[in-house]
């Protein structure tokens, strides 16, 4: 009733676990499946290893939860490692997110993490938490594009593009994405924001600033997608603040064919998934769905 | 705060609270306890993030709770302790917690024993002052503290818990300067050596550790061999605390979750317990390795 197809790939439920969140080590891509996920994206991968800033990376209060980690990761040689090993302890099928600081780093990227064939390829030119180092690609229609271009060159996997909300406009950022040859676009991204110790009057986090997700960005989240789905005809991960059944069927609604979830194994511990697709089936089961299908875009008719 | 899904069961600060710094205790040049102000609500086992304003976050264990006021105990390693030592009374430090699970105390232990390795100490201090106050009026109860340091100086929890000084406590120091010059892990030995009666049972319930990944290594192998129930909490590097970086995982588990404190059944599963060598300065000790 729930499983879900997308580029002839099978995942057993739509919920696809959001990069950055918990996917860091092989072994606990295993508990990750028992969860319930339906698909697993890995924190996004950089050419050469990354620290990341330093604690604080990340906290919560009532209304949003903040992060700016500076994609710490251990790098393309290790996380390839990392993905074939993962692919041997579980069957669901995984993402692999990669950034770079350039477009021929991200070229580069795409070659190498094809060879730990991954079922997708996530390419994350969204992150707001490393401007300093990087430039934010997915600010712009053409920068978008011309990574979109060089990651597509550069392998046969699907490749969905991570778009930030962090835009006056996003229709033409995807539309220049879907014209530059994407799969699919995941939107969205964390939203840029700063939180301020009153006591201290110092930033929380190390970095200033951070992303928001959770809860509170869902309007937003489901706002984007609903014009990225008017805007584009490739398929959409939709993204952010999805915690509930409820929350996911509007996703659904909105024009998403599967969705990102993150922040809310804050929330609910990791298994939120397991609840969150329960929740999904009773919804359709009391309105009348056999097939989640039916219901995707289903605002737009 | 969170309003989760899972019912927790205390009140989580997942914002750092900034707050006073009201005493601060230089033991000596390893060691320093630092008194915040304000109430908290944590069990023994559990621990916080301590937010240094301008240095980092680093988990840490409570070890002393008083009206208003609560502790911890750091052993200098890096940047973040060698900044404790610098902390004037009025200064701000920032907390939030409590995270990780909670040690297990059965009402029907009657029997029960702590092995400490150095700061180690700091993890059970809570659990032992919350026992002895339990049980305070139960005669036939039975509370064993083995506790062993590199030397004299590394034995703080003498001064912050001056309860520990009874004759139920066993002292050790790797170079004998105080104590038995044995590790706490061949005190453990002829511990559990004198508890077994003729038909070889063990009327030991629990033993409860923390220290170095290698002594506690040592200790569940000794309390395998002598059937003795056990429990260690584990030490990880932490980025959040609350189960969303994946930087404390451990084969299939996060420290911080479904941690920090593991018992015998749940580390059988975890083949990486006992392989992680901390590089701190005060227990790179080659001849603790060799002799273990
Ligand atoms: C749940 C928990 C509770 C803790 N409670 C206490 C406590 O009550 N008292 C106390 O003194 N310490 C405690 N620690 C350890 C404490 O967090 C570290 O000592 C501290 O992070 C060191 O920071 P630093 O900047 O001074 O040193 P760093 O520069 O971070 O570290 C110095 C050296 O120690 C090593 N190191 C640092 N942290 C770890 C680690 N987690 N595991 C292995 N090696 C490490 C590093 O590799 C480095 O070589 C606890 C840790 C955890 C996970
Ligand atoms: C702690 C944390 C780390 C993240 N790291 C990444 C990352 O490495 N790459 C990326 O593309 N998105 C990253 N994100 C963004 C999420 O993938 C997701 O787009 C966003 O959080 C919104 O979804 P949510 O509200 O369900 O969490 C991160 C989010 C969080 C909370
Ligand atoms: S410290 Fe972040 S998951 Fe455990």
């Amino acid at each position: 009733m729930i499983d879900s197809n997308l580029f002839n790939i099978k995942f057993k439920n739509p919920l696809v676990l959001a990069s950055g969140i918990l996917g860091v080590s092989a072994e606990y891509f295993k508990t990750l499946e028992k969860s319930g996920v339906g698909g697993i994206t890995t924190k996004s991968i950089s050419l050469k290893p990354r620290k990341g800033h330093k604690n604080p990376i990340m906290f919560c209060d009532d209304h949003g939860f903040m992060n700016a980690v500076g994609l710490s990761n251990a790098g393309i040689d290790k996380s390839i490692e990392m993905i074939k090993k993962a692919k041997q302890f579980v069957k669901t099928p995984i993402i692999a997110s990669i950034f770079g600081g350039t477009v021929d780093e991200f070229g580069e990227l795409s070659k190498l993490v094809t060879e730990a064939k991954p079922d997708i390829i996530e390419a994350n030119i969204s992150c707001p938490n490393v401007k300093k180092e990087f430039k934010l690609f997915g600010a712009s229609a053409e920068a978008a594009a011309a990574v979109t271009k060089i990651v597509k060159d550069n392998t046969n996997i699907p490749v969905v593009i991570k778009l930030t909300p962090n835009v006056t406009d996003i229709k033409p950022i995807a539309k220049a994405v879907e014209e530059a040859g994407a799969d699919g676009i995941t939107a969205i991204n964390t939203l840029s924001g700063m939180r301020i110790d009153v006591n201290t009057k110092m930033p929380i986090l190390t970095n200033k600033f951070g992303g928001v997700s959770g809860k509170g960005i869902f309007p937003v989240a489901v706002k984007n997608v609903y014009e990225i789905y008017k805007t584009v005809k490739i398929p959409i991960i939709g993204t952010g603040g999805i915690t509930t059944g409820k929350d996911a069927i509007e996703m659904l609604m909105a024009g998403a064919s599967l969705l990102g979830v993150g922040t809310a194994a804050y929330y609910g511990g990791i298994k939120v998934f397991t609840k969150v697709n329960l929740e999904i089936e009773d919804w359709m089961k009391n309105n009348g769905y056999s097939n989640i299908k039916d219901l995707m875009g289903a605002a737009h008719e | 705060m969170n309003d989760g899904h899972i019912k927790k069961k205390l009140p989580r600060q997942d914002i750092p609270l900034t707050t006073k710094v009201v005493e601060v205790i230089k033991h000596n040049e390893c060691f320093v306890t630092v008194w915040l102000e304000g109430d908290i609500k944590i069990k023994p086992g559990q621990f916080i993030m301590v937010w240094f304003p301008n240095v980092e976050e680093k988990p840490f264990t409570v070890t002393c709770i008083k009206e208003n006021k609560f502790s911890f105990t750091a052993l200098k390693r890096g940047p973040f302790t060698e900044a404790l030592f610098e902390l004037k009374v009025g200064d701000l430090l920032g907390w939030r917690g409590p995270y990780g699970n909670t040690f297990n105390l059965d009402k029907n232990f009657k029997n029960v024993c702590l092995v400490a390795g150095g700061i180690g100490m700091a993890a059970l201090s809570l659990l032992y002052q919350n026992i002895k106050n339990r049980t305070i009026n139960q005669v036939n109860f039975k509370m064993n503290l083995l506790y062993g340091a590199k030397n004299c100086n590394g034995l703080i929890f003498k001064d912050i818990i001056p309860e520990i000084c009874n004759n139920n406590t066993c002292f050790c120091t790797d170079d004998g300067s105080e104590g038995d010059k044995l590790f706490s892990t061949e005190l453990l030995e002829k511990y559990l050596n004198e508890n077994q009666n003729e038909e070889g049972d063990n009327n030991i319930d629990v033993v409860y550790t923390c220290g170095p990944e290698i002594m506690m290594k040592k200790v569940v192998e000794l309390c395998e061999q002598y059937n003795v129930g056990c429990e260690v909490s584990l030490e990880r590097y932490m980025g959040c605390g609350f189960g969303i970086c994946g930087g404390c995982s451990i084969n299939h588990k996060l420290v911080c979750m479904d941690g920090p404190v593991f018992n015998l059944e749940e580390l059988k599963n975890l083949p990486d317990f006992g392989n992680h060598i901390c590089k701190c300065k005060e227990e790179k000790n080659e001849s603790f390795t060799k002799k273990l």
